[in-house]
């Protein structure tokens, strides 16, 4: 009686999906203008659920396998393996992490993982999903049956269980970096730091991180050094903080990041970070900046402009 | 016992061993200190008896799990800690 409930709700959704990519032509949501990631992002979802659907508005009956991922500390005799699991994904959520959930709630729930706001905004649910480093809740199934998808944890990270991960040593790097507002005199009005857009625009592209850890775990530089250098993530918020009017301390702050060879300069332009931010942002180009900000003080106001 | 040069792991056994006690001994009173001594040290002989000495993975497990609770054991608030065993 329940599985028929289901299948009633589910291709409600499924109906509501089909509707808006009609009206929508194919996939060109207009509240996502000037957003590329989330555009892309849009667009890939809506093909993965055109395979699903059926002409007829019947259920397709969609088996995809997908390789977990496992290990259980309380079980120390068994090595880490990956676990197949049949999910059909006609009547799953889009994304990756409703396979999870659907794989925990039906199949097997000792599977661990770490997930709370299913929307890409806490960047808890960060694992490997077929080679790339991205949150799970914003990776839409790669609805092609014949190929398994392989989930594993972020790469060279201590595993505490199944796809959950050990950050203590991300979350230290981190703090080391101080990431509040530092003044030396209370604000002009007594009340708030007042900042102009202009200002606040240089933050556009820097405030967004989610600290998931994906660009981090995706460096060598880092593989080969967790715990001297600092990770993208890290060197991001440096910047953030770096490039943030109301902050009185930023002479210190980029001196902090750039006096030796562990900080800044053990980043060798690798670009891995770019490619797998699941946000969009730009680790790369604000690491490059605070280099050029470091050897040459002032021409690198001018670049910024352009 | 002392004879055979002892590997890094064994080294970093002992040294959180170490850690234990001499944490232990910083706790107020002299109850609370034995509860950490006996409580850490049949953890400690169950595992070298139960444990393989080649399963890497699991002792690097139970290091890096030792090392967290010695951290919390180390600031004055704790007062001892126990251990409970579910079959």
């Amino acid at each position: 009686m329940l599985r028929l409930l289901q299948r009633r709700i589910c291709s409600q959704a499924a109906e509501k999906v089909r509707l808006s990519s009609s009206l929508s032509g194919n996939g060109d949501f207009p509240i996502l203008k000037g957003h590329k990631a989330a555009q892309d992002l849009s667009k890939d979802t809506l093909k993965s659920h055109e395979t699903i659907k059926d002409k007829e508005g019947q259920h397709k009956v969609a088996k995809k396998e997908f390789k977990i991922y496992r290990w259980n500390p309380d079980k120390p005799n068994t090595k880490p393996f990956l676990q197949s699991f049949f999910v059909d994904v006609s009547t799953c959520g889009p994304m990756v992490l409703d396979v999870l959930q659907k794989i925990k709630a039906e199949e097997d729930p000792s599977l661990s993982y770490r997930r709370s706001c299913r929307e890409g905004i806490c960047g808890s649910c960060s694992m490997n999903i077929d080679g790339t480093n991205t949150v799970a809740c914003l990776k839409p199934i790669n609805s092609d049956t014949s190929k398994p998808t392989i989930i594993t944890p972020l790469p060279h990270m201590y595993v505490i269980k199944d796809l959950v991960i050990d950050l203590t040593n991300f979350y230290q790097q981190y703090k080391s970096v101080e990431p509040w507002l530092k003044t030396r005199k209370p604000p002009k009005d007594g009340r708030e730091h007042l900042q102009s857009p202009n200002d606040r625009k240089k933050l556009d592209g820097l405030y967004e991180c989610i600290l998931c850890a994906c660009c981090t775990t995706s460096c060598p530089s880092y593989w080969w050094n967790p715990e001297e250098f600092p990770g993208p993530a890290t060197l991001l918020q440096a910047y953030r903080w770096i490039s943030d009017s109301r902050d009185e301390f930023r002479e210190e702050r980029l001196q902090a990041i750039t006096e030796d060879e562990r900080k800044v300069y053990r980043c060798r332009a690798i670009k891995n970070c770019t490619a797998t931010c699941p946000k969009g942002l730009n680790p790369a180009s604000a690491i490059l900046k605070m280099k050029a900000k470091h050897s040459l003080p002032d021409p690198v106001k001018r670049i910024e402009r352009a | 016992m002392g004879a055979t040069k002892l590997s890094g792991m064994q080294k970093q056994v002992l040294s959180l061993y170490r850690g234990f006690l001499r944490a232990a001994r910083s706790k107020p009173t002299t109850e609370d200190r034995k509860r950490i001594e006996t409580v850490v040290s049949t953890e400690f002989r169950k595992n070298s008896k139960e444990v393989d000495r080649k399963n890497f993975q699991y002792i690097e497990y139970l290091l890096r799990l030792g090392h967290k609770q010695l951290d919390q054991l180390k600031s004055p608030d704790m007062v001892s800690i126990s251990s409970v065993k579910i079959n």
